[in-house]
């Protein structure tokens, strides 16, 4: 292998996981035909490179990372042809455990891939399977926990981690290893800005080359990435380019990862609102009220995002909205919008709370667990005095607003994005007044976030979206309130609202960092597309 | 194209066993479910059920026995059970598990085997419990025992025949 | 739910190996089975209780009895009956109540119980998991079992957060609380479904996780962490020995 050969070669692959029901032809094409996720897939990463994969959620990035890895088809079964060569070997037929130092793997669920009790043993592990000496293996952990910047933390449990600590401990197992590839399938998402920088840094100064599979275009990904490709309909379409090619960035608008947001659906003139007073909560064994929210009315008929870091309290109001929890001081109730202090529809309770407010876990799999989307579209209708045909007929409507095209598949099966879209269809068909959708950004790119909103908004009087996103925020709502320690800290309308000089506590978390000029701000445009 | 089954590699064996106990446990611990009759019940026989039939006899017995074990020790004035709760409900998972085996998917002996196991696992309580307790006060607790278990089982073949439809490649998984 | 019945401490106990901690299981045991007089026995329990008490305070000693007092309670109705042996003690209006070989049995029974519930608790007290399976290692479980048991330690805490996720989700969407007692399988089914399907999707990844960190090769594991060997160890298994001969004595005496 001369230096100019390529560290990673994938030529020609085609992939497909195994039929759903044990049928389904061998054929390509034609009725039961499995559906190729990969399709005849060509692309290099040089050595010394840090190459970005952009695809929308359900383009098969996750899938394509596992096949380098030698994960797949060995755990999931399937049907494959192509030839991925590492370091100029072939892997196909070489178990991971043999990959360990050609190709480290973090994934975007970091629940995945942590296993032990200690953060010290967790890093240790790759080193003990591959019989280092214990001295050796002491030194690379401790330096390898430093670098990340969780030096104390050898004995911690890594349950109890944050999300971004738990993606830094992921990283400090890569550094432990070395390996020549590193793939980071959508990895940054929970971490703060400095990281997402220091981690790439990091990966650039060990690694051979690094490998980012990404949904979304953010000045970062600009900025460090050497080479750009688009997946899309299980091929790469276009790249390698670098940064500024037109060509590409229009691939990408269309392939709706870049973030050409609409704007938000128009207002609808529905009275009613819900009303919160004097609520103050705390969980069992805190000191003093963790939640205390005085005065907020949530019209139904706007879309309104709630934003906030980690921690700030924006589940724990999301489940006392909807009634999951009871808060210990004040009331909740319907009443007309904007109206005085008392709430003037009389306090609710929970029950009647989670009559009329939905609330969308970020997990769909929670509320999955029949065999095909038919059922679980039909199953809260099938419990109300509704006609076996019209429950056929609003059930295929709905799927056919949520581009659920096949009405037979297992829903447990369906990838992410779509089980997504199953979830909001299922709340959709159930008429709930207000739907509160929780991390929406997670997973779903730019373009299947401003569909799912319009057809949602186009029956649900009142929206709220739990983000990270700041841009998301201003562009695809009404309305941003802003929670911090459990209080909402502002209230404005999306217009007006300022992602650029929104508290460093809000910005330093999630996608949109403060000192990351936002996706708008790069291209300059916000484009206004009407609802298609 | 080259069509390729699921590898069962020690790597995966570990991995099964390993959640189902981690199941167990939480359905044994976590889980408490009132009757209409009388007090509580969990809900562990339920995961032992369930893994006995899916996953078969061998993945039944340890991850029954483990995870009640693990259940036992986690509750600290019940931790002397644990090695009692190993073996009993290690048993209940064998037997549900080999039964079921015989013919795969017929429901009869799913139940036949859920019924088995149950006896097992309340006759194995009752015998340990004469020298730790007593007869008589082993004897209170069969009613108890067979009532979870019963439970267990009813729960334990529906969840796992749901189960089996709504995740197909789950059928694969037998070893 | 903390996957964890120990608080870390100083104590004696604490600082007791964990290869010693396991050994004195069987031996609370084995002291508590061998023939001996009900007053032996409950020495023996009263030591136990006296080290909970000296070395994770006092207050431990309630919890046990707290949850299992009814048990004590079956004990002493329901063992004299059964044991009609030896002199009467007890007798009122014409009927013997208690005898002399009830009482015997009775306070064998009540002494082994809280002798042997002590005494694992006092253990799962004050040794952590962790340490159990490393002890656990020592003693020849291969590694398979023992990375087993702690993959299941480290995934409890998140499967009790699914149970509690999924039985929200399933509530709001048939819309709130269920008024009165809902059916149990009607209610259970579905929840129980949803969150089997979860733990069954995540056992493919976790082996592909396994893999990719290099289980499953064939040259011989490291270990990097392991039970301190060396005087510690030989002053806690001095100490054992010690205690065996104390609790097995009895033994000895008949022999």
């Amino acid at each position: 292998m001369t230096h100019h050969d390529p560290l990673l070669a994938v030529q020609q692959l085609s992939f497909r996981y195994p039929s759903a029901t044990g049928a389904g032809t061998q054929a390509a094409t034609g009725p039961g035909a499995r559906r190729l996720v990969l399709d005849d897939l060509s692309f290099s990463v040089r050595a010394a490179s840090t190459s970005v994969i952009l695809g929308r959620a359900d383009a098969g990035k996750t899938t394509l990372a596992r096949i380098i890895a030698g994960l797949v088809p060995r755990f999931t079964g399937g049907g494959i042809a192509g030839e991925v060569r590492l370091l100029g070997s072939p892997t196909r037929s070489v178990p991971p455990y043999d990959l360990v130092q050609s190709v480290g793997l973090v994934a975007q669920d970091s629940e995945e891939q942590l296993f032990t009790t200690r953060c010290d043993t967790e890093v240790a592990f790759a080193l003990e399977s591959l019989g280092m000496d214990r001295a050796v293996m002491r030194h690379r952990v401790t330096q390898g926990l430093e670098r990340v910047g969780l030096a104390g933390f050898a004995g911690r449990n890594p349950a109890t981690l944050s999300g971004g600590e738990k993606k830094r401990l992921l990283v400090a197992c890569l550094l432990a290893v070395q390996p020549q590839l590193w793939i980071l399938d959508e990895a940054l998402g929970e971490l703060d800005f400095e990281w997402k920088v220091r981690i790439l840094e990091l990966a650039s100064e060990t690694a051979g080359a690094t490998l980012l599979m990404e949904s979304r275009w953010s000045s970062l990904v600009e900025s460090r990435g050497t080479s750009f490709h688009l997946l899309d309909e299980g091929r790469i379409r276009a790249g390698p380019r670098g940064s500024a090619d037109t060509e590409l960035l229009l691939a990408l608008d269309e392939a709706g990862i870049r973030p050409s947001l609409r704007a938000a659906p128009p207002r609808v003139q529905v009275a009613g609102a819900l009303q919160v007073r004097g609520v103050r909560f705390r969980f069992p064994g805190e000191q003093g009220f963790g939640l205390a929210v005085d005065h907020l009315d949530l019209g139904f008929g706007e879309v309104c995002a709630l934003v906030g870091r980690n921690g700030s309290g924006k589940s724990t109001l999301a489940r006392i909205l909807c009634g999951l929890l009871r808060p210990q001081v004040g009331s909740i109730g319907f009443g007309r919008a904007a109206s005085g202090q008392a709430a003037d529809g009389g306090e609710a309770s929970p029950a009647d709370l989670g009559a009329r407010i939905g609330y969308l876990f970020q997990n769909p799999d929670h509320q999955i667990f029949l065999p095909t989307v038919r059922e679980e579209l039909a199953l809260g209708l099938r419990a109300s005095r509704v006609s076996r045909a019209e429950v056929e007929r609003r059930v295929s409507q709905a799927a056919e607003l949520f581009d659920l095209a096949d009405l037979d598949a297992p829903p447990a099966l369906l990838s992410y994005g779509a089980r997504r879209r199953l979830q909001a269809a299922t709340y959709f068909l159930l008429e709930r007044d207000l739907l509160i959708l929780d991390e929406i950004d997670s997973g779903l790119s730019y373009g299947e976030i401003s569909r799912l909103v319009d057809r949602l908004a186009s029956r649900v009087p009142g929206l709220v979206l739990i983000t990270h996103d700041l841009a998301l925020a201003r562009s695809a709502c009404h309305r941003v309130l802003v929670m911090e320690h459990g209080r909402i800290v502002r209230d404005s309308p999306a217009p007006a609202f300022d992602p650029g000089a929104a508290d460093g506590s809000v910005a330093a978390s999630g996608a949109g960092g403060a000192r990351d000029p936002g996706p708008a701000g790069a291209s300059g445009t916000v484009s206004r597309e009407g609802s298609s | 194209m080259i069509e390729e089954k699921p590898a069962v590699s020690p790597a995966f064996r570990v991995a099964s066993i390993a959640i189902l106990a981690a199941v167990t446990t939480v359905l044994t611990r976590v889980v408490q479910v009132p009757l209409p009759a009388r007090g509580y019940i969990n809900l562990g026989d339920v995961a032992i059920v369930f893994t006995a039939i899916t996953l078969g006899p061998f993945s039944g017995a340890i991850s029954g026995g483990l995870g009640t074990a693990l259940a036992d020790l986690l509750s600290g004035p019940y931790a002397f059970w644990a090695p009692i709760s190993l073996v009993v409900h290690g048993l209940q998972g064998l037997l549900v598990g080999l039964l079921s085996r015989v013919r795969p998917g017929n429901l009869g002996l799913q139940v036949v085997g859920g019924i088995v196991g149950m006896a097992v696992m309340a006759g194995g309580y009752f015998l340990a419990g004469i020298f730790i307790e007593g007869a008589g006060p082993s004897l209170t607790e069969v009613p108890g025992n067979l009532i979870q278990g019963g439970v267990g089982v009813v729960l334990g073949i529906l969840v796992a025949a749901a189960v089996l439809r709504a995740y197909p490649p789950l059928r694969q998984w037998k070893w | 739910m903390i996957a964890e019945f120990y608080v870390p401490g100083a104590s004696f106990l604490h600082q007791w190996d964990a290869r010693a901690k396991l050994l004195f299981l069987p031996l609370v045991l084995a002291a508590f089975f061998v023939p001996s007089t009900p007053l032996v026995l409950l020495l023996l329990t009263a030591t136990i209780a006296a080290v909970i008490a000296i070395a994770l305070g006092p207050s431990q000693l309630v919890p046990p009895l707290k949850t299992l007092w009814p048990v004590l309670v079956l004990i002493t109705v329901l063992t004299p009956p059964f044991h009609p042996e030896g002199a009467a003690l007890l007798r009122i209006g014409g009927v013997t109540l208690l005898t002399h070989g009830g009482l015997t049995t009775t306070l064998t029974l009540l002494a082994r119980f809280l002798g042997i519930t002590y005494g694992f608790f006092a253990v799962v007290r004050a040794m952590s998991l962790d340490d159990l399976v490393l002890g656990l290692r020592w003693f020849g479980l291969p590694y398979g079992a023992c990375l087993v048991v702690t993959i299941t330690l480290r995934t409890i805490p998140a499967l009790a957060l699914t149970w509690h996720a999924v039985r929200d989700a399933h509530r709001l969407r048939a819309g709130g609380s269920a008024r009165g007692r809902p059916p149990i399988v009607k209610t259970y089914v579905p929840v129980l479904t949803s969150v089997m399907i979860e733990a069954v999707k995540g056992i493919p990844v976790l082996a592909m996780a396994l893999e990719s960190r290099g289980f499953g090769r064939r040259n011989p594991r490291t270990s990097f962490s392991g039970l301190k060997a060396g005087s510690r160890l030989f002053v806690d298994a001095m100490g054992l020995a010690a205690a065996a001969a104390a609790l097995l004595w009895p033994l000895v005496v008949r022999w």
